[in-house]
């Protein structure tokens, strides 16, 4: 049992990770088929697995129907969505029967445009509010940093609307050409072209470095949590 | 006054709520019409697609969520725009699942626009729309070797071998220009196999909360041009001399500004005069 | 005399005369037909494309385009394939394929596709429907010619060139990454042998790691279960695998102070992989009798239908600690602000840039990027994880002193453009 649970995964992990690495440097067969081959594989078997996905889910909101747990109408109603929409989506589309199938004017389609789409859009636009309450909390004053991250948030901020841009107008306009560094919108891509591309690089190498790290501990079987193991 | 900044500083987060949906509301029914300046950036896209020939073959890339319709639909209108206007041939593909129906939409949209206005666009001639396929990067991948193999056929279930906008086609380096309108990161994986194997020159359209992360390719001369969020795409608009769903969505994005401004700049003065005034009492 | 004098100046106004339309305006060159057109294998390919390579013609205006025709015999029609402006595509743009040489910028070279042997393939769809499109078998010996045309007059040479694709051994292009990536895995592997020796090796503190314990504690103290989610990703991305190794930590304690663990997924392989992980966690930590799957379960594949599903769940039963670990889109503030609201106390930790800064706002603990593939490491505290750890810490200064080294010698190479040795460093740190 062990063998199978434990020490045969290791080894699949260990002899695809070594060959998908070689095939990267050696575009000659066997390794080019390796690679198309273990691409396709992963993309079908990722397919198959939304059985897993659609047994879990069933069997989860039919223990609440069953149990007639608290909220059980949405289980319903998960299942007739679930059902309407795999239905119209699967049955293909033809000239005859224009409502079947994900084409334009299909009910699929209808189901994507004015439900998904729309409470999908919804959920998205919670972002907005949330933001501004985090914001609120968030900025303040309390140490130098803070400061520093308070007042670049609040350039870029309004150096990305057109309000930022009328009031760096006036300031160089009214004011004196000499306070063009004060440019709100000159700040703002200051900002974005060259501390924030830094940052973002410093974290982008050390992550690339994890990764390589990380692999080569999955791939030589000293990192092996993800099984099971300890 | 401690009392008052204290219940400043736990103000319930509903009125919050409250007046930023009224700051998105008032905006949309009494536009501002506030002025739009183009940034270098969004010129980098436009100019790229405004140069090219008559007859060139530009690949648009539908990676986005149907959640991210609202700010990214108005930029792939203007993009979509801007090549039939300049008589480009466009061809339409998605890296994501969700990202399917939005392609086919814009297609739809684009196509009865300019036959009300008098052009008429052939489907399969003129643009072309592959729709989803599977296997992300490895996919990307593929289509640089060999677009119509790893296509097979396009949305409509048409034979991507006997479309005409694909004759020339071989693989994705065939393509002039590339357009990235996404919603996560999957620029990067255009990046690393579209420009950097097969040379393909890349635009991308993005979310404004993705764009600051792709000012790196930008700088490494990977990209062209960003055009990120409303404000990108109300730039674009105004290229094309038009007023959109981006222009207007700017509107309300520059209240909201505005107003979590005013919110921070409250937060603190209370978080100030609270301190300051706390600090007197343990003076006293 | 006088007459000579006259005869030379009246010679001078006449030449002057025959030349002055001339003065100002450009000789205009004669279009002339390329010669010396040669075929060769694309080096370092899986055997799909050719190179075409012909010596730039004398007084080569840059007003002309190559033309390249392409054919599957030598007597069949020649197809154009691809214009190309006289400007572009030299042999000095391609260093991978013919080096630094000066000779490099006197030819061009362009990639082509061969013709492909095709074959039919029948797709059926539900109902029975068939279609036939074609699939690519192998690649035929494809003919060439070449052509010029200033826009009004096409020239097309008389010569034919022929070559058959052929797949290569190495990928000489992608050398530089492959030493790179040698030289990093030596350095790691010799950091995991150093460890197995010394273990007792500093790790510097993880703060959102080390209140696991805390969060988890506080959980069974208030009765209330922990929710766990391992984002965005399924299980083929390296931060979910990460993020389900912290899990079976967080499972174990979960087990030992016998409260309850919630892991709503969004993938069903990474469902069925945290399934098994918290069930060996409760084994390991000898409660196999605790342990509910239904306790794990699937949400939807759909970003937004997952996180509200995330957030009902929150909302719903109140857990006392939220985890979200692994890769996070636009979801990551609407989870972690509507945890806020319940009161949880909140460890997040994303590998995904953008998000960083929401989770910092509305978590109590948040692991920064590679903190997140070095927690499992931390946790188990096993001298080769370690090791391999501090093998990341000597990669990232071999990083930092290249990166000096080569932004000093880019800039410095600005001064020296012809200096061979800054463009092989360059085009060292180049990736293809």
């Amino acid at each position: 049992m062990s063998f199978f649970k434990r020490r045969l995964p290791l080894l699949i992990v260990l002899f695809t990770g070594i060959v998908m690495m070689i095939s990267y440097y050696v575009p000659h067969k066997p390794f080019s088929q390796f690679w198309d081959g273990a691409n396709k594989w992963y993309m079908l078997i990722a397919g198959f697995t939304m059985v897993l996905g659609v047994v879990s889910l069933v069997r989860n909101h039919y223990r609440k129907i069953r149990q007639g747990k608290q909220g059980f109408g949405y289980s319903i109603v998960m299942f007739i969505a679930m059902i309407v929409t795999a239905v119209f989506g699967v049955i293909p589309h033809s000239e005859s029967s224009p409502i079947w199938g994900n084409r334009s004017g299909s009910v699929f389609m209808w189901i994507f445009d004015y439900i998904n789409t729309a409470a999908a859009g919804t959920v998205y636009s919670l972002l907005a509010f949330y933001i501004a309450s985090a914001a609120y909390r968030a900025f303040r004053v309390r140490t130098l940093d803070a400061t520093i991250m308070l007042i670049t948030a609040l350039i870029v901020m309004i150096g990305r609307v057109p309000y930022g841009e009328m009031f760096s107008d006036f300031l160089t306009n009214s004011i004196g050409k000499g306070l063009v560094f004060l440019r709100l919108d000159n700040l703002t891509s200051f900002f974005l072209n060259y501390p924030v591309v830094a940052t973002r690089r410093a974290i982008t190498l050390g992550l690339g470095l994890a990764t390589i790290s990380t692999s080569l501990r999955v791939i030589l079987g000293i990192e092996k949590t993800y099984m099971g193991g300890d | 006054m401690i009392k008052f900044s204290d219940r400043l500083l736990k103000i319930d987060r509903r009125i919050i709520y409250s007046l930023l949906a009224i700051a998105i509301i008032i905006p949309i029914f009494f536009p501002l019409n506030l002025p739009v300046k183009i940034t270098d950036e969004v010129r980098g896209v436009y100019n790229e697609i405004d140069n090219l020939p008559p007859g060139s073959k530009v690949l648009v890339v539908y990676d986005y969520e149907p959640a991210s319709r609202p700010e990214v639909d108005p930029m792939a209108l203007a993009v979509m725009r801007h090549c039939v206007r300049k008589d480009l041939k466009v061809v339409g593909i998605s890296y994501l699942e969700l990202g399917r129906g939005n392609g086919e939409n814009i297609f739809n949209m684009i196509q009865s626009e300019f036959e009300e206005k008098g052009k008429h666009l052939v489907y399969g001639e003129d643009l072309a729309y592959m729709g989803f396929k599977p296997g992300r990067s490895a996919m990307i991948l593929n289509l640089g070797k060999d677009f119509k193999g790893t296509c097979v056929t396009d949305y409509r279930g048409n034979d991507a071998y006997s479309m005409p906008i694909l004759e020339d086609i071989e693989g994705l380096g065939d393509f002039e220009y590339l357009v990235c309108l996404h919603d996560d990161s999957s620029v990067s994986i255009w990046i690393l196999y579209g420009f950097e194997i097969v040379g393909i020159k890349i635009g991308a359209c993005c979310t404004a909360v993705m764009a600051p992360g792709i000012y790196a390719n930008l700088d490494a001369g990977q990209l062209t041009g960003i055009v990120g969020g409303l404000k990108g795409g109300s730039e674009y608009e105004k290229l094309l001399n038009y007023r959109g769903m981006a222009t207007s969505g700017m509107d309300s994005q520059t209240v909201i500004h505005i107003l979590i401004v005013i919110f921070i700049l409250i937060g603190n003065f209370s978080y100030l005069a609270k301190e300051h005034y706390l600090k007197k009492e343990q003076m006293r | 005399m006088k007459q000579w004098k006259f005869l030379s100046l009246a010679l001078f106004i006449s030449m002057f005369v025959m030349i002055y339309p001339g003065i100002g305006a450009q000789t205009p060159v004669e279009l002339k037909i390329p010669t010396g057109l040669e075929v060769i294998d694309t080096p370092s390919d899986s055997g799909e494309s050719l190179l075409l390579k012909w010596p730039k013609m004398e007084n080569e205006s840059i007003q002309w385009s190559y033309v390249i025709y392409r054919s599957s015999s030598p007597d069949g029609e020649f197809k154009e394939v691809e214009k190309i402006e006289s400007s572009k595509e030299y042999g000095s743009d391609n260093p991978q394929w013919f080096g630094f040489d000066k000779e490099n910028a006197n030819f061009h070279v362009y990639k082509v596709s061969p013709v492909w042997e095709m074959r039919d393939l029948v797709l059926r769809s539900w109902g029975g429907k068939e279609q036939t499109t074609q699939e690519r078998v192998e690649p035929l010996k494809t003919y060439y010619k070449i052509g010029v045309t200033d826009g009004e007059q096409t020239l097309i040479g008389k010569e034919v060139v022929s070559g058959i694709p052929k797949e290569n051994w190495y990928r000489r292009d992608r050398f530089n990454g492959n030493i790179i990536l040698i030289i990093l895995f030596a350095i790691v592997i010799t950091f995991i042998l150093h460890a197995q020796r010394n273990p007792n090796l500093f790790l510097r503190k993880i703060p959102g790691i080390d209140a696991v314990d805390e969060a988890v504690g506080r959980a069974t103290e208030m009765g209330k279960p922990i929710l766990y989610s391992t984002g965005y990703y399924d299980i083929s991305e390296l931060s979910t695998i990460c993020s389900v190794n912290i899990l079976a930590h967080v499972a174990k304690k979960v087990a030992q102070y016998d409260s309850r663990l919630i892991v709503p997924c969004k993938y069903p392989v990474a469902m069925t992989v945290c399934q098994e992980v918290v069930r060996e966690a409760y084994i390991n930590a000898g409660r196999p009798d605790a342990f509910n799957a239904s306790d794990i379960f699937f949400i939807a594949g759909e970003q937004f239908s997952y996180t509200i599903g995330v957030d009902s769940i929150m909302v719903r039963e109140k857990p006392a600690a939220n985890f979200f670990l692994g890769t996070f889109a636009a979801e990551a503030l609407i989870l972690a602000e509507t945890g806020a609201t319940t009161g949880a106390i909140q460890i997040a930790g994303t590998d995904s840039n953008y998000q960083i800064p929401f989770f910092i706002v509305a978590c109590d603990y948040c692991l920064i990027s590679e903190e997140l593939y070095a927690a499992s490491a931390y946790l188990a505290r096993n001298p080769q994880l370690i090791g391999s750890l501090k093998g990341q810490d000597a990669g990232k200064m071999l990083l930092f002193f290249a990166l000096i080294v080569g932004t000093l010698m880019v800039t410095i190479g600005v001064f020296f453009p012809d200096a061979e040795i800054f463009n092989i460093i360059k085009q060292f740190f180049t990736v293809r």
